[in-house]
C-alpha cells in the first residue's frame, strides 16, 4: 500500500473515453474468468470436458451426410469429413466468443451491479476460455488428419503458412469482439435482439464458406459479398493453412479486414458507453 | 495530474456531484422522448428545462428525475462517516457513483487508494462460483494478485464463519452467510477505502456487533469508512460524523449524534416508505 493511485470520477466524456490502463491492470481476472468459465461449462455434466470434442465430430458428420452426400455439395478435393472440422474450428471459436460476448452485461449482471472493474475484461475473457475448445477442436482435427495420410493415402498435408494461425485466431477473436461487443451493448436497451441473435448466428454460419468452398460459389455478385464476411474468409484460411486448399485473395482480406475494423470500432465505443449507466438501464 | 486541489490528508472530495435519472426511457411514450432529448442537448439546450423535471416524487409523468444535485464533502484518511436519511434521499446513488457502479451526470469525485465496496445485500459475487473462488474473483477486481490474496485468505475465512460452507457455490448460501462472507472480503482485503451499503441489516445479532467492532479496528488503522445505514444506533456506535441527505442534497453534515438528531427531529420522518 505504497502508492495510493487517485481515481478521478466525472461524467462520461464520449464513446471512446476507454479505460485502457485499467484493462490491462486487471489481467488476473481476466484470466480468472476465462478459467471459470471453462470450468462452469461441463459442471453438472456425465461426459464433462469429452464434450468438447464430441462435439465437432458430431456435427462433422451431420454435416458429411447433409450436405456432403445428401444435397452433394463439393469440397474441392479435401475429405468431406476434414473439410468441415476444418471449417468448424473457425467457426466454433467464433461463435463461442461472439456469443459469450453478447451476453457480457446478462452474465455478469451480479457483478457489474455490484462492484467495479473495466467492464471490458469480461467479453475478451471469452476470447481467452475458448481458446481451450480451439485447442481440442484442432487436436480433434489432426487426428482424424493423421488417419486419412495414413489409410486413405491422402496427398494433402499443411502448409508453412500455418505458422501465421496466430494472426488468425486474433483476426476471428477481434470479428467475434467486435461484432458481439455491439450486441451486447444494443441489447442493454433493446431486448429484442436476444431473441434474434440465434437467427443471425445462422444466417452468418451459411454466409460463411463453412459448409461449402468459396470456389463453389459461381455467381460473382455473391461471391465479392461474401468476400467481406471475415469469418468466411477465416475458415477458407484455415483450410488454406492446414491442407493447402483454400481461395484467399488480397481483395478478400481487405474487404473483410475493413469490416473488422469498423466492428471492433463501433463495438468498443457502444460497449463503453452503454457500461456506464447499464446499472441504471435494467 | 490528477491531483490538482486534493489535498493528501483527504481520501475522498466530491464537487458539485449530480446524478439525473430519466425517468420512463424504457416504458411507454419514450422513443420520442429520447428523441427530443437528444436534440436538446445537441442544441445545446438543457433538457431539463424544457422536458419539465419531476420536484414532486409522486408524479408519475416520464420526465427527469435528480437522484442527487450539487453533493460536495471532503472525507478525511481515516474518518468514518455516516450517510444518514429517508430511503431514495440519494445516499445508495452517491454510494454507487463512489464505487463506479454508475456515473454521475455532473461534477466530479476523487478518491485516494484502493476501494473495496459492499453495496445494499451481498458484493460482487458469482452465483456458480463457490465461496472460495469467490474470495479470489473478489481480490483480483480489486487488483490484487493470488499471492496477496493468500495471504488475507485464512483471516477472511475465520472472520466470516463459513469454514464448512468454503466449497460451496454461493448461490446455496443462506442470505446471511452470504452477507459474513461478503462483509469479511472487503474488511479484510487491501482497500483504503470502503463503502458499506446497510451491511448489517442481514447477520444476526452477534455477528453485527463483531462487525461494528471491526469497522472501529478498520477506521483506528487508517482507512476510510462510508456508512450508510438506516440504524441510528450503529451508525452513531462506530461514525464521528454524518452527512444527511434529503432528497438529493446534504441537509446536515456534521458530529453524528448532532446530524442524527437533526434527521430524527425533521418533521415527516416517518417509517420509511420505498421509493429507493
Amino acid at each position: 500500500m505504497s502508492e495510493r493511485p487517485i481515481t478521478r470520477i466525472r461524467p462520461g466524456r464520449g464513446w471512446f473515453d476507454i479505460p485502457w490502463r485499467d484493462f490491462f491492470a486487471h489481467g488476473e481476472l481476466l484470466m480468472l474468468l476465462a478459467r471459470r468459465d471453462v470450468s462452469i461449462v461441463y459442471k453438472q455434466t456425465i461426459l464433462g470436458p469429452a464434450w468438447f470434442l464430441i462435439q465437432p465430430v458430431l456435427t462433422a458428420l451431420v454435416f458429411s451426410v447433409i450436405f456432403g452426400r445428401v444435397a452433394g455439395i463439393g469440397t474441392n478435393g479435401m475429405p468431406r469429413f476434414l473439410f468441415y472440422i476444418g471449417g468448424l474450428l473457425v467457426w466454433n471459436y467464433f461463435r463461442g466468443v461472439m456469443e459469450g460476448a453478447a451476453q457480457s452485461f446478462e452474465s455478469a449482471k451480479a457483478l457489474f451491479s455490484k462492484v467495479y472493474f473495466p467492464r471490458m475484461v469480461v467479453p475478451v475473457s471469452y476470447a481467452v476460455s475458448h481458446l481451450v475448445y480451439l485447442g481440442l477442436n484442432t487436436l480433434v482435427f489432426f487426428l482424424f488428419f493423421a488417419w486419412h495420410v495414413s489409410f486413405s493415402g491422402l496427398r494433402l498435408h499443411p502448409t508453412p503458412w500455418l505458422l501465421a494461425a496466430p494472426l488468425l485466431v486474433a483476426w476471428i477473436a477481434a470479428t467475434a469482439l467486435g461484432f458481439g461487443m455491439l450486441v451486447a451493448s444494443l441489447t442493454t436497451k433493446y431486448r429484442d435482439l436476444r431473441f434474434s441473435l440465434p437467427f443471425i448466428m445462422q444466417a452468418w454460419m451459411y454466409s460463411s464458406a463453412i459448409i461449402y468452398p468459396l470456389d463453389g460459389v459461381k455467381d460473382p455478385f455473391f461471391r465479392k459479398v461474401l468476400e467481406f464476411n471475415p469469418v468466411g474468409v477465416a475458415a477458407e484460411a484455415a483450410r488454406f493453412m492446414l491442407m493447402g486448399r483454400g481461395t484467399v485473395t488480397w481483395r478478400a482480406l481487405a474487404c473483410s479486414g475493413a469490416v473488422i475494423a469498423v466492428a471492433l470500432v463501433l463495438g468498443l465505443g457502444a460497449f463503453n458507453r452503454a457500461q456506464r449507466d447499464f446499472v441504471d438501464t435494467i | 495530474m490528477a491531483n490538482d486541489d486534493f489535498p493528501e490528508d483527504l481520501a475522498i472530495r466530491v464537487r458539485g456531484v449530480g446524478k439525473t435519472y430519466r425517468l420512463g426511457v424504457i416504458d411507454r411514450g419514450t422513443f420520442r422522448d429520447e428523441l427530443l432529448y437528444r436534440i436538446l442537448r445537441l442544441r445545446g439546450r438543457d433538457p431539463r428545462a424544457s422536458m419539465g423535471r419531476i420536484g414532486d416524487r409522486e408524479t408519475a409523468a416520464p420526465g427527469l428525475f435528480d437522484a442527487l444535485d450539487g453533493i460536495s464533502f471532503d472525507v478525511r484518511r481515516g474518518e468514518t462517516v455516516g450517510l444518514v436519511g429517508r430511503n431514495g434521499a440519494g445516499k445508495s446513488t452517491m454510494l454507487k457513483i463512489l464505487a463506479r457502479i454508475t456515473t454521475p451526470t455532473r461534477g466530479v469525485a476523487l478518491i485516494r487508494g484502493r476501494v473495496g465496496s459492499m453495496l445494499e445485500v451481498g458484493t460482487g459475487f458469482h452465483p456458480e462460483l463457490t465461496g472460495r473462488e469467490n474470495v479470489y474473483l473478489n481480490g483480483s477486481i480489486l487488483g490484487m494478485s493470488k499471492k496477496e490474496i493468500d495471504a488475507k485468505f485464512d483471516e477472511i475465512v475465520e472472520f466470516s464463519e463459513i469454514g464448512g460452507f468454503l466449497d460451496t457455490p454461493v448461490k446455496r448460501y443462506s442470505s446471511g452467510m452470504y452477507v459474513k462472507l461478503a462483509f469479511s472480503i472487503a474488511a479484510s482485503l487491501d482497500t483504503d477505502v470502503l463503502l458499506l451499503d446497510e451491511v448489517l441489516a442481514v447477520g444476526d445479532a452477534p455477528f453485527q456487533t463483531k462487525c461494528l467492532d471491526r469497522m472501529k479496528e478498520i477506521a483506528a488503522s487508517g482507512r476510510t469508512i462510508l456508512f450508510v445505514s438506516h440504524s441510528m444506533d450503529n451508525v452513531r456506535r462506530i461514525c464521528s460524523r454524518c452527512l444527511l441527505f434529503d432528497r438529493g442534497r446534504i441537509a446536515a453534515d456534521g458530529p453524528a449524534d448532532d446530524v442524527v438528531r437533526v434527521y430524527l427531529d425533521s418533521p415527516g420522518e416517518r417509517p420509511p416508505q420505498n421509493t429507493a
